[in-house]
């Protein structure tokens, strides 16, 4: 009994280690834009995000009780257990860390329910997995989310500029749309925190669930609510400077009423989503706007060679955190010693991609920076033009 | 197996492209009133930035009233479409 109590720890741990790692790999997804535009300094915008993840956190518990309910069946010799939830979690991580280390906006809902259904094909056979949710309530979204938020970016900011657009050689005023970022990348911010922090409250419940100390069906505890939230918002805070770099500026040049407009299509297509219950990837849902809202602009300009990177990404995500997660659930089947080696080589395995990634930092001053530069050269030009 | 919620699909794709253009017009009908030009302002006075992304608005004291108050109301309407939004996924 000790020893389960102990698993059961030790899953909720790594959960909230998971749970960080999600909030710094898409700190991106909100602020990536408006830190490109300099509508918001860096830190600040991590700090907005940080506080509206955290308030998002506990608006919804929809999500986590799809998850904690959903994709794991629970059928007659196909239990899910603790030690194949513990599996799929550190599939998870490992895979979060890898595309964050390669700056990749890759998606943590996928590297999550990649680890689960790996871990628990290995761990409790293929009957564990309900193939129906799989295909209808992940893949699906994960392949028509983009393009739903590229169509609706790409309309959105064409009717941006066209309402904007002078004939007369006047200011047009657009410089009031980074104000507007503010509060749209706010926005995005806060549906994140609906949608993304419920997963690992979905994981943690259905951990109780599984060691028998919750009943079936029941909605999360508030302890993990609260530890859910707390966990993704430090993890917000502490910023994913490597993809924010990728998604403000590896994929075009994102100017303010673009900007804008690509949020608002991220804010509302996540949380449309939401609404009808998709576990939706907001990486993925804010990579299309990206996308789409640089394709609205008449000066059109897209790094396709990034967009195929973070593509590419996308369709490893699944399957790669799928075999970690596998490759952990064969180790778990030792037993204790089992579930202890997984638990030294996920750590050691954390520890080694942040060394590795140390001497070539990328923070929020150098970052900035880079902002900087961009904005002196056209304040450059400016001069020169006149 | 569970099937597979088409309509949802649906639901999304027309719901999120109505609020997000919606919202996305009426700012921007808010901006291009806050760059409404006050009167005999000529266009040779002004010196686009390099390429018109970023241009400042009409200072307030030269801009006609009614373009700053349907300016408010535009931000206002744009933003209470965004609150609707929230609203909706809180249970």
């Amino acid at each position: 009994m000790n020893e389960s109590i102990a698993l059961v720890v030790l899953v909720i741990l790594f959960a909230l280690v998971f749970d960080f790692t999600n909030g710094f790999h898409d700190t991106a997804n909100a602020m990536a834009t408006p830190i490109a535009t300099g509508a918001l300094k860096p830190k600040t915008a991590v700090l907005i995000a940080a506080v509206l993840n955290l308030v998002g956190a506990f608006l919804s518990t929809e999500v986590a009780q799809t998850i904690s309910g959903g994709l794991l069946a629970e059928k007659d010799g196909a239990s899910v257990g603790t030690s194949i939830v513990f599996a799929g979690l550190i599939g998870a991580i490992v895979w979060n860390l890898t595309t964050w280390y390669l700056g990749l906006p890759s998606s943590s809902s996928h590297a999550l329910f990649g680890g689960l259904v790996g871990a628990a094909i290995v761990g409790a056979g293929f009957g564990a997995v309900d193939y129906g949710v799989l295909l209808g309530k992940v893949i699906l979204p994960a392949v028509l989310a983009p393009f739903t938020a590229a169509l609706v970016a790409f309309v959105a900011t064409r009717a941006a500029y066209a309402i904007t657009r002078r004939s007369d050689g006047l200011p047009d005023g657009r410089r009031v749309f980074r104000v507007g970022q503010i509060f749209s990348s706010s926005l995005v911010a806060l549906a994140h925190g609906t949608n993304d922090a419920q997963k690992t409250m979905g994981v943690i419940t259905l951990t109780l669930v599984a060691a028998g100390l919750q009943t079936a069906g029941s909605r999360p505890e508030l302890w993990v609510v609260l530890a859910c939230a707390l966990a993704i918002a430090l993890g917000t805070y502490s910023g994913g400077w490597r993809i924010i770099r990728t998604l403000g500026t590896g994929l075009t040049a994102v100017k303010p009423a673009q900007g804008f407009a690509s949020e608002v299509g991220t804010a509302s297509t996540i949380l449309a989503s939401t609404t009808v219950g998709f576990a939706l990837s907001t990486t993925h849902v804010a990579s299309g706007s990206v996308i789409g809202s640089a394709l609205g602009r008449q000066r059109r300009e897209v790094h396709w060679s990034t967009a195929r990177r973070i593509v590419t990404g996308w369709l490893f995500t699944l399957p790669g955190a799928a075999v970690v997660g596998a490759l952990a659930a064969l180790i778990a089947r030792l037993g204790v010693t089992g579930v202890v080696i997984d638990a030294v080589l996920g750590v050691g395995f954390m520890v080694a991609v942040f060394l590795r990634a140390r001497p070539e930092r990328v923070d929020a001053s150098s970052l900035e920076a880079e902002v900087a530069a961009a904005g002196g050269a056209v304040r450059k030009r400016r001069r020169t033009d006149a | 197996m569970t099937a597979i919620d088409w309509p949802a699909f649906l639901l999304v794709l027309v719901a999120s492209l109505v609020s997000a253009v919606a919202a996305v017009s009426l700012f921007a009908v808010g901006v291009r009133l806050l760059a409404a030009p006050a009167a005999g302002a000529a266009a040779a006075s002004f010196e686009p930035d390099d390429q018109g992304e970023d241009d400042p608005t009409t200072p307030a004291d030269a801009r006609p009233v009614g373009a700053t108050v349907g300016a408010i109301a535009a931000f206002a309407v744009a933003a209470a479409v965004a609150v609707v939004g929230v609203l909706l996924i809180i249970h």
